[in-house]
């Protein structure tokens, strides 16, 4: 019959296809094309690199990202978000951290965790990658390169877990994170103490001088770094662990300040650690390397380029990026009538005008040929626009010109000088020409070419100098103190200026010392830390600011959705 | 329609002798019943039957069943009227003839191929013809349309049926008439003609398409939901889909913008299923597993099957845990036919937002007059957005060889000032059989190419914001610019000069090559491609005012393109397999199905380009990414593939019980290293009851089964590679003066990654009582879904990501649906029939854990939106129904205009002194039932038809309220008239506790919809070449019942995972739908 013809051909062609089948066509491994898993990742030198740097790329990050800034200066007598008419209340938020009433349901106290332990993770991973390459030479490195990277991803890990100690105390001690999926237990503070002080004695050794790596130090940990690391450490060791270590911090600074790390030296302008050129500055010890087009954290909105009016940018002649966001600005130190407010810590503005000749109280404007003067924004900001004509920075919330102010309220369209009828000013009443801005960072105009490039001055010279001066203040040497304190300052006044400390230190007091840590690392994300230290955190007044009930607040509560998925963590006392 | 009724029947019965004979007699008959044989009874010459009042025909069906005898006849309602009752053994055919035939009014005929032919009556000689038209209960039917083919020749029926017309042998009759199937009619040697027009094909014999191939109704064992195309809605849309809305109990279809041109529906099928893997059902066209959806015309639909029911899905496997839905569409037959289809459509705005005017605005102190006035919402409008379509079909052929191709064109806009789309596409459709019918060989080709301008969703935002007083333009006529309020932005400006377009390639081809082995075993080779290319386009120019230097802009114009391609290639191989004896009927499938999915892409970007006139199409001259150090070009590509070995069983005995098996082992390379592989097992049992002997003298009772089924389904429609220990590229870092862009891992790896299974049970009913006036079924489902797909929340450390791509979790589903539906009154010239489809749907969240992610019992969803950004407003939690509302409960308003909250010990406290630690469970936004009521009418050349839709028990977030509802929004925003219109939200005067998420702004969301209306005008023509004509409008959206005062309560989603919020001010204006069409059949 016919249909037998055509079977025994169907058979044929049935059996020819299970063949195929069986041979190629139960296959299920993925084919990779953009992207590469980690067995065959590391191929050439540039790959280590790559690899190596990962942490170091979100750790610049990190100096704003997941709240770590905010939180940082807006739980301290210093920054302020208020609720700029509407702008800025966010679910209150920002208000609860100025008041300590946040809650483990508030996000960023998630965030700031989850900010600290994915770099400790990255650094941890690549520390692995790095121990795994048992022959350098197939990357044309060699035994020692290796031993520099894993020991300077120790140090950055060491950064990042003094971070999240300081924030929350009572943390993970990470050392191994391939194939692992549960965290481990929280460690005591005294067993992370000693882990970050191990880690970074441990790796110092490992680690070049700054002289060694010369133009390309910038990004890097060098012994210099590390042991500005161990400074922070022992001057904050009785708030983390009880057991005071000031001399400790003294001498680690000292041997800093002597070169033994590495050779340092401070800047003679005040704004040159924070300017274009920063990375080859001899006053940085540790910064992130930042450029106009790729990466430049500090400019970013979580920190300096939402420090300023909307319209500010077009003063500075500035157009890239478009306008700004005030998300903030120095907490005030006048009421709404301009009398100063009596309490004593807080109004940073009006600590400076202390010293009225210090050159960063001008008025910031660029002078062109990448320079400037001054460190704040106030009054009437007149530009003139890009069609010639003059203009003056406004909000969005009206037509009027702002006037900048140490004050907070609702003056609207009130000219500067007269009285409003509204007396209130706190978190939730503020106008767009409410407080005073402070530019650490310069923002030069769009035709400058070094806009926009300085690197991110983490730890500065001035900070041992500040740090040893606070430990010989503690230890009574108060003219040392003010020597040092002095060696820094100069730069701030004119030759021979009164607001030079005497010599023999008479004018420091607990509060002098506190303020002029505000002054001179003022919006550098330390001052919690310091008011911490100085015993002011939980117990002191500034502006619409009680007491905490105690001092519970000084560590931050571990976010809720940290502690929904690592249920071996305790929540911190008192939340 | 009667040709693929044919066909199917064929294609497994028949073989090639008796299929020439009948070819050779086709002439004779118009319609042939489905012929079922089995070859080792054809030799058997006696009888044995017994019938208890079964319709003629049933018992005509039992004979050709179990004897070599097979039945030739027209279809007269004495068929299906007569009720025979006899009990025989062994006998002959002609003592059965005699006894069946008692009282029926038929002789009968017996030729030498055991043909028993039927015929009604005697025959006469006449000339010219003559003739009576009745529908299937034997009335007879006025108005008819009856002509000759390929001639001018026409007349109609007078009241009783009855015609006359000048033909002879070898003319073909076209018997046309409203509501009615349109029937051909060969005259050959007789002259009195009685023709039977159907109104339907009855449900029973109605062809299911089933995975991998098709069932009659009665023998479906599953829940299956069959539509066909006149059982479509007549609306305007993007999607096919729309047309399905609210017309199958269960199947939820949702368009939170259906007047974007551009907008897909949602489709979820009982309740969510998944936490991230997909939650829509596998698409299945013309068999072709993973189908394009949006490279449908709707008029070129033939039937869409809706496989609800595990154990019709399972046979999908791995991507049938959401329900299946298979769509047919048209195929040619012998006969030749051009159809066209034309509509205009218009859309109008429709229960749209209310903002104060200028004067209310100013009177209520909101805030700078800058003394203009615009009604903003009116600036960003195109009210009404017209649409219009066409389509023509065309098809032919012979017996052997048909065709159907369609083109169709459509061009819509959107109610926004920039959406729009326009496209064109075809779809050819092939049927070949060898001559000796060992071949059936089908293609489908369907190329589709679209236009878009995407809609500006902001711009509705913007209108509701914006200060009424300030103007569109400034005073030198250009755009203004707006720096204040809500959304500072100029909506007009925006629409009008931004271009943000795609161009869109589909093309789907697949072509399917059947062997007839046996009469009873063929093996079927099915390759399809599935692609489709999206090319984006979008410029911003340099003039716009908020670009302008002068304005703080960047001054820089901008572009990019990016191109998405989409490729999905298949290739299937099947065996069927059927065998019948006595009672027993055997079908079996074998297969194996491999499929391969690939998608690749690129885009590009820069700014500061030296003329805005090159929009978008010279990227290179742009300078900024130069001086930006920045490359701006990115692409990607990844694939994934699925290989599957299926099986199933059918079996029925004597038509009464009937039992389904299948498995299917499938396996998906996006799976952990040891968990690629599937089973995927169902089964299925019905029982007619009707068919049993204690059921027989029930006279009322037509059609009565009771259904169980389960099965078990997987889904892998999640992104690839997840389960990889990957390294990506992140950002840039300076290391020894080289700017180096780092790598490092892009998630956490989980070589555990497996299927997420649904296990799916379902019991149901089907029912047709009083001689088909009213039918329906009845399921109830309950689903689990086990090991959810999703990110999961893992410890942080040791974790680098937040989150891992796992299995976690296990929902349930369960509800109960209804379909009904009533023909409530049947005469030839008046019809009503009613439907209805009612679904309730109960949801659990079961688990958040398994053995490796432990700890979390909930997770807080749904971030609302700044200013205020108040936090999370939804929890999913263990044993909690989905959609549950997370927040403060209401506690009314203080004297000062602030809200009232209890806290956590349930004291009241003003709404900004709580905390997240006072919110609570208050309230639901996951409808508990759903339903919609159809009717239609058809009275003389009429159709009318009307459906009302609606969703009942849940609430609503009124987010607009939330946002803009109250006095205290933001001042310089406009807001809406329910801040001062003595609404509750009005009495919120105090600012201090706006952006406080609680209760008070939830309403009910329960609605029922004037959904649908549709009204047609059918005119028969005797005009040569033109048979009818069909004038129809139609109306969409015409009216809606609500408590809910945030608009459209439609346009609040209610599928997925967090159902019952809008979690942004994206407000895009539902619409009131007007079509006016026209239908041409040639």
């Amino acid at each position: 019959m016919l249909t037998k013809e055509y079977f025994k051909h169907i058979t044929r062609i049935a059996l020819a296809t299970i063949l195929l089948l069986a041979g190629g066509c139960t296959k299920l491994d993925e084919q990779l094309y953009d992207r590469i898993t980690s067995a065959n990742f590391l191929q050439t030198k540039d790959d280590v690199i790559r690899d190596f740097l990962r942490a170091f790329e979100h750790s610049y990050w990190s100096i704003q990202g997941g709240s770590t800034f905010m939180l940082q200066e807006n739980s301290s007598d210093e920054c302020m978000t208020p609720n700029r008419q509407g702008d800025w209340y966010d679910g209150g938020q920002y208000q609860r951290v100025h008041y300590h009433t946040w809650t483990p349901n508030d996000g960023y106290t998630n965030d700031a965790w989850n900010a600290f332990f994915q770099g400790i993770n990255l650094a941890t991973n690549s520390i692995e990658d790095m121990e795994g390459i048992s022959d350098p030479g197939k990357f044309s490195l060699t035994q020692n390169d290796i031993d520099d990277f894993i020991a300077e991803l120790r140090v950055l890990r060491a950064w990042l877990t003094l971070r999240a100690f300081d924030f929350y105390r009572n943390i993970v001690i990470v050392s191994k994170v391939k194939g692992q999926t549960q965290g481990g237990p929280q460690a005591t503070p005294q067993e992370t103490f000693a882990f970050i002080e191990k880690e970074l004695q441990e790796s110092i050794p490992k680690l070049h001088t700054v002289e060694e790596l010369g133009a390309a130090a910038i990004g890097r940990w060098t012994k210099g770094g590390a042991a500005a690391l161990l400074v922070r450490l022992y001057l904050n060791a009785k708030v983390y662990t009880g057991v005071d270590k000031f001399s400790d911090c003294a001498q680690v600074c000292q041997d800093i300040i002597d070169g033994k790390y590495g050779g340092y030296a401070l800047e003679t302008r005040w704004d040159a650690p924070f300017d274009y050129n920063n990375a080859e500055s001899k006053e940085t010890i540790f910064g992130f390397p930042g450029s106009f087009g790729l990466t430049h954290w500090q400019y970013d909105g979580g920190m300096y380029f939402w420090m300023m009016p909307y319209q500010a940018p077009r003063y500075f002649g500035f157009t890239d990026f478009g306008d700004a966001n005030p998300k903030y600005a120095l907490q005030p130190g006048r009421d709404v009538d301009s009398a100063e407010y009596p309490f004593t810590l807080g109004k940073p503005f009006i600590k400076f005008q202390k010293y009225p000749d210090d050159y960063r109280l001008l008025k910031c404007r660029n002078l062109g040929n990448s320079r400037r003067e001054g460190m704040f924004l106030y009054g009437y900001l007149p530009y003139v626009n890009s069609d010639g004509h003059p203009d003056t920075v406004r909000g969005n919330k009206g037509p009027y010109p702002l006037f900048f102010r140490d004050q907070v309220g609702m003056f609207l369209d009130a000219k500067p000088g007269t009285t409003i009828a509204d007396k209130e000013s706190d978190m939730n009443h503020a106008d767009h020409n409410s407080g005073v801005f402070p530019i650490k960072y310069p923002i030069y105009p769009s035709d400058d070419p070094n806009k926009i490039s300085s690197a991110y001055a983490e730890i500065r010279l001035a900070e041992i100098y500040y740090s040893l001066a606070e430990c010989k203040y503690r230890a009574g040497d108060k003219a040392g103190a003010a020597v040092l304190l002095n060696t820094v300052r100069a730069r701030n006044y004119p030759a021979g200026s009164p607001s030079l400390y005497n010599p023999d230190g008479s004018q420091l007091t607990d509060q002098e010392m506190l303020d002029e840590w505000g002054r001179e690392f003022l919006v550098e994300g330390r001052r919690r830390t310091d008011l911490i230290r100085w015993g002011q955190f939980s117990s002191g007044t500034w502006w619409d600011k009680k007491p905490d009930g105690d001092n519970h607040t000084e560590i931050f509560p571990i976010g809720q959705n940290v502690l929904n998925v690592s249920t071996q963590l305790k929540q911190n006392p008192g939340y | 329609m009667n040709f693929i009724k044919a066909n199917c029947g064929w294609k497994v019965t028949l073989f090639p002798i008796a299929m020439r004979w009948i070819m050779r007699i086709s002439f004779f008959i118009t319609t042939i019943f489905t012929l079922h044989m089995a070859a080792f009874a054809y030799s058997q010459k006696t009888i044995s039957i017994s019938a208890k009042k079964e319709p003629l025909v049933n018992v005509l069906h039992q004979i050709e069943k179990h004897s070599g005898y097979r039945f030739l006849y027209n279809d007269l309602p004495v068929f299906e009227r007569s009720r025979i009752t006899l009990n025989v053994s062994n006998a002959g055919i002609d003592e059965v003839m005699q006894k069946v035939l008692v009282g029926t009014g038929l002789t009968y005929s017996v030729n030498k191929k055991d043909l028993v032919i039927l015929v009604a009556g005697s025959q006469n000689q006449f000339n010219p013809v003559t003739g009576v038209v009745r529908n299937e209960k034997g009335e007879a039917l006025a108005g008819v349309s009856v002509s000759v083919k390929s001639t001018s020749k026409g007349t109609t029926t007078n009241t009783a049926g009855e015609f006359t017309i000048d033909a002879g042998k070898g003319d073909v009759l076209i018997f046309s008439f409203v509501g009615m199937e349109t029937q051909d009619f060969t005259i050959a040697d007789q002259t009195q003609i009685s023709i039977v027009l159907k109104n339907k094909a009855s449900q029973q014999d109605e062809i299911i398409v089933v995975g991998y191939g098709t069932l009659s109704n009665k023998e479906v064992s599953s829940a299956i939901t069959h539509l066909s195309s006149k059982d479509l809605l007549t609306v305007g849309s993007n999607s096919a889909l729309m047309s399905l809305q609210g017309k199958v109990a269960g199947l939820s279809v949702t368009n939170t913008a259906s007047a974007d041109p551009n907008s897909t529906p949602s489709i979820q099928l009982r309740g969510v299923s998944s936490r991230d893997a997909g939650l829509g059902p596998l698409y299945v066209i013309n068999g072709i597993p993973g189908g394009n959806l949006d490279n449908i015309n709707q008029n070129d639909i033939e039937s869409i099957d809706v496989l609800k029911g595990g154990a019709a899905s399972a046979i999908y496997g791995t991507r049938g845990s959401n329900g299946v839905i298979v769509i047919t569409t048209k195929k040619g037959s012998s006969e030749s036919r051009v159809f066209y289809d034309g509509y205009a459509g218009f859309d109008f705005a429709t229960n749209r937002l209310k903002v104060l005017s200028k004067d209310q605005f100013l009177a209520h102190n909101r805030g700078v007059d800058f003394g203009g006035n615009t009604d903003w919402m009116k600036a960003v409008s195109r009210d009404p957005a017209v649409s219009q379509k066409h389509t023509i079909q065309f098809s032919g052929g012979s017996a052997k060889t048909n065709y159907m191709a369609s083109l169709d064109y459509r061009r819509a806009e959107g109610v926004d000032l920039r959406a729009s789309k326009e496209e064109y596409g075809g779809r050819i459709n092939i049927n070949h059989k060898s001559a000796n019918n060992l071949l059936d060989i089908s293609l489908n080709v369907a190329p589709r190419y679209a236009h878009t301008n995407l809609a500006d969703y902001s711009g509705f935002n913007y209108a509701l914001t914006l200060n009424p007083t300030l103007n569109v333009f400034d005073s030198t006529g250009k755009y203004a610019y707006i720096t204040t309020g809500f959304f500072a932005n100029n909506p007009v400006e925006v629409a009008k000069s931004i271009l943000a377009q795609q161009e869109i390639k589909y093309l789907d081809i697949n072509g399917s090559f059947k062997v007839n082995i046996l009469k009873n075993l063929n093996t079927v080779i099915t390759l399809g491609e599935v692609s489709s290319s999206f090319r984006r386009e979008d410029f911003t120019p340099s003039t716009m005012s908020y670009v302008l230097p002068a304005n703080g802009g960047t001054g820089r114009n901008y572009a990019a393109q990016s191109l998405d391609d989409n490729d999905q290639k298949s290739f299937e191989w099947m065996g069927n397999y059927s065998l019948g004896f006595r009672k027993h009927s055997i079908k079996l499938l074998a297969g194996y199905s491999f499929q391969q999915f690939t998608s690749s892409g690129f885009n590009a970007n820069n700014q500061q380009f030296p003329s805005d006139a090159l929009t978008f199409n010279n990227l290179g001259t742009g300078l900024w990414n130069l001086e930006e150090g920045q490359n701006g070009v990115g692409s990607y590509k990844n694939s994934s593939r699925l290989v599957a070995f299926f099986g199933r069983l059918n079996y029925e005995f004597d038509e009464k019980y009937f039992l389904a098996a299948s498995v299917r082992r499938e396996g998906s390379s996006k799976f952990g290293i040891n968990n690629k592989w599937g089973y995927f097992p169902a089964v299925s049992a019905a029982w007619r009851l009707n068919r049993e002997s204690f059921m027989k003298d029930i006279p009322w009772l037509d059609e009565l089964k009771l259904r169980a089924d389960y099965g078990e389904t997987g889904n892998q429609d999640f992104g690839n590679y997840l389960s990889l220990d990957t390294y990506s590229g992140y950002g840039y870092y300076v290391f020894n003066g080289t700017t180096y862009q780092v790598w490092g891992p892009s998630q956490n790896t989980n070589y555990n990654l497996r299927w997420e299974k649904a296990l799916n049970f379902n019991v149901g009913a089907d029912f047709e009582v009083l001689d088909g006036k009213l039918s329906g079924s009845l399921n109830y489902y309950i689903r689990t879904n086990k090991d959810l797909l999703g990110w999961y929340n893992v410890p942080n450390p040791p974790n680098i990501q937040g989150q891992t791509y796992a299995n976690v979790g296990t929902m349930k589903n369960s509800g109960l649906e209804i379909q009904l539906k009533a023909n409530v009154v049947s005469t030839p010239s008046f019809s009503y029939t009613v439907t209805f489809a009612g679904a309730t749907n109960n949801n659990k969240f079961v688990s958040f854990s398994n053995d490796l992610f432990k700890g979390q019992k909930y997770i807080d969803v749904v971030g609302m939106p700044a200013p205020g950004s108040p936090g999370n407003i939804q929890r999913l939690m263990e044993n909690q129904r989905i959609g549950s509302f997370y927040m403060m409960k209401s506690a009314g308003v203080d004297n000062t205009g602030a809200l009232l909250v209890y806290d956590k010990k349930n004291q009241v406290i003003t709404a900004d002194k709580a905390n997240n630690d006072d919110r609570r469970f208050v309230g639901n936004g996951l409808p508990k039932f759903t339903a919609s009521l159809g009717n239609t009418f058809f009275y003389k050349n009429w159709d009318l038809n009307l459906l009302l839709r609606g969703a009942f028990g849940y609430k609503l977030f009124n987010t607009v309220a939330f946002y803009l509802g109250t006095p205290v929004t933001q001042n310089n925003a406009n807001v809406l008239t329910s801040a001062y219109n003595g609404s509750k939200y009005s009495r919120l005067t105090n600012p201090s506790t706006y952006s406080v998420l609680s209760d008070y702004f939830l309403e009910p969301g329960g609605f029922v919809k004037i959904a649908n209306l549709s009204l047609g005008y059918t005119q028969p023509l005797k005009i040569k070449y033109l048979r009818s004509i069909r004038i129809y409008a139609a109306g969409r959206n015409l009216h809606t019942f609500t408590k809910f005062t945030g608009g459209d309560p439609d346009l609040v989603q209610i599928n997925g995972l967090y159902p019952g919020v809008n979690s942004s001010l994206s407000y895009y204006p539902s619409t009131l739908q007007l079509l006016v069409g026209v239908q041409i059949n040639l």
